[in-house]
């Protein structure tokens, strides 16, 4: 099976063509947003970090930033710092290019005198790469340059039951095909750990699985939440879902039944093919921007209750088995699986079909929230 | 609103600062007598006169809240 992508310099596919314009700090968010809303081919986003943080934030900021730029997605990026942040762009500049030799442009909003004339010279630079961006022209390739990323949100019962299981198929069916699966969320695996390391390509694996869910566990007891009773959330609840256990069994169906290769940590790039967890937090927006970071060309989310998401770099597309959530959302919920929970079509058949689907977006037809024109939206731990 | 008393900062940046107390820092004006017109300008904002922020609309993406743990 083959998809038409576009081949990058650094030698990675990517599935769209996006120039980036990446604040470096919260100070140059607005900067960003202005030159992306003059022109219509640039995606922006918002990052609320950058500065007033100790190291290790410090750190993530840049693993995540460095790790958007780098995606496949993006043909080049016109990064913006302010000037006096902790997260200096030369650094920063520094960290994308051990990523990538994709173009890289930089400009500091105190150098050039403020908003405005950084806006002005900004939107011209972005012009340029938008215009070497459009000469770029897709090829034929193989879909095990695929790795593509899976996501549960506002999960209900039909999750667990329908959802998840259909994109578990997908999972295995790419991974058959030769390509990468990333699923995370480890708030959301705790509870089935036991069976997920019973999948564990090798004891390594195995122990990181238990390590990786033991280590956010106690994290989270140190400052007095405990995840066995805080969890589900309140929607999930009401959803169905009586437990985080009985959440968990319904998450990990959307990996499939494929072995877990490799343990990821948090917007880690992968280094292996197949099945692979990256180390998250559950909280979706953010989960879904760990995944881009660590190259994920492409999202599935399944949802039962309806969620509204999308990410600037990668398309993410929304299925839910929920007949009313998704007449409910129909604006953003993009494949409805409710046949499959009505027993009128089977996971293997609606599961092939989907396979088909995440072919033609690779290729480049838009999901709902790409449309709509969801630039915006990324967090960071 | 936005305050400076760098000259050469209010220049290179007049777009995004809306006050310069550089002649304080020069020695031509005094803190007290600034501070007492820059009370009147607050006032003068506070009934509803523009900060050059406001006219360009920025504000949309700064939103940042503190957390005391990473998220769940």
């Amino acid at each position: 099976m083959k998809f038409h992508g576009y081949k990058r310099i650094d030698g990675k596919i990517g599935v769209r063509n996006h120039t980036l314009i990446l604040p470096t700090v919260a100070c140059a968010n607005e900067t960003c947003r202005i030159i992306a809303e003059n022109l219509p081919e640039a995606v922006s986003l918002v990052n609320q970090n950058g500065c007033g943080e100790v190291e290790g934030n410090r750190q993530i900021t840049q693993k995540v930033l460095s790790g958007l730029a780098a995606n496949p997605n993006v043909f080049g990026t016109l990064m913006i710092g302010l000037g006096c942040e902790l997260n200096q762009a030369e650094e920063m500049s520094r960290i994308i290019r051990s990523k990538t030799n994709k173009p890289l442009e930089v400009l500091l909003i105190q150098e050039e005198g403020g908003t405005l004339n950084t806006i002005n010279k900004g939107i011209r630079i972005a012009q340029d790469l938008i215009r070497q961006a459009s000469s770029c022209q897709r090829e034929l390739f193989d879909i095990s340059h695929l790795t593509v990323g899976v996501e549960c949100g506002g999960s209900d019962s039909t999750s667990g039951l329908v959802a998840n299981p259909v994109i578990g198929r997908v999972s295995d069916l790419l991974i058959d095909l030769g390509g990468t699966v990333m699923f995370s969320e480890t708030t959301e695996i705790i509870g089935a750990e036991h069976l997920l390391a019973q999948r564990a390509a090798s004891p390594e694996v195995s122990n990181k699985i238990f390590e990786i869910v033991n280590r956010r566990e106690s994290y989270l007891r140190g400052v007095g939440e405990d995840l066995r009773s805080g969890q589900p959330s309140p929607g999930n609840k009401a959803g169905g879902l009586s437990t985080i256990e009985e959440k968990s069994l319904g998450c990990i169906h959307k990996g499939g039944t494929r072995p877990i290769m490799e343990i990821l940590d948090y917007a880690s790039d992968t280094k292996k093919k197949g099945l692979v967890i990256m180390d998250t937090p559950g909280y979706d927006v953010l989960s879904v921007t760990a995944k881009v970071a660590g190259g994920c060309q492409l999202i599935i989310f399944t949802t039962g209750r309806g969620n509204p998401i999308g990410n600037p770099i990668a398309p993410v597309v929304k299925v839910t088995a929920n007949k009313d959530t998704f007449n409910k959302m129909k604006d953003n919920i993009d494949l409805d699986f409710s046949e499959v929970l009505e027993g009128v079509r089977s996971i293997e058949e609606v599961g092939n079909e989907v396979l088909e689907e995440i072919v033609r977006i690779a290729n480049g037809k838009r999901t709902k929230a790409e449309v709509y024109g969801q630039r915006l939206q990324v967090g960071a731990s | 609103m936005k305050v400076t008393a760098n000259k050469d900062t209010f220049k290179k940046m007049e777009d995004n600062i809306d006050l310069d107390f550089s002649e304080v820092l020069e020695g031509v004006r005094s803190i007290d007598e600034v501070g007492n017109e820059v009370l009147e300008e607050i006032v003068r904002i506070a009934n509803g006169k523009r900060t050059k922020a406001e006219v360009y609309g920025f504000g949309f993406t700064e939103t940042v809240m503190s957390r005391i743990c990473d998220y769940v």
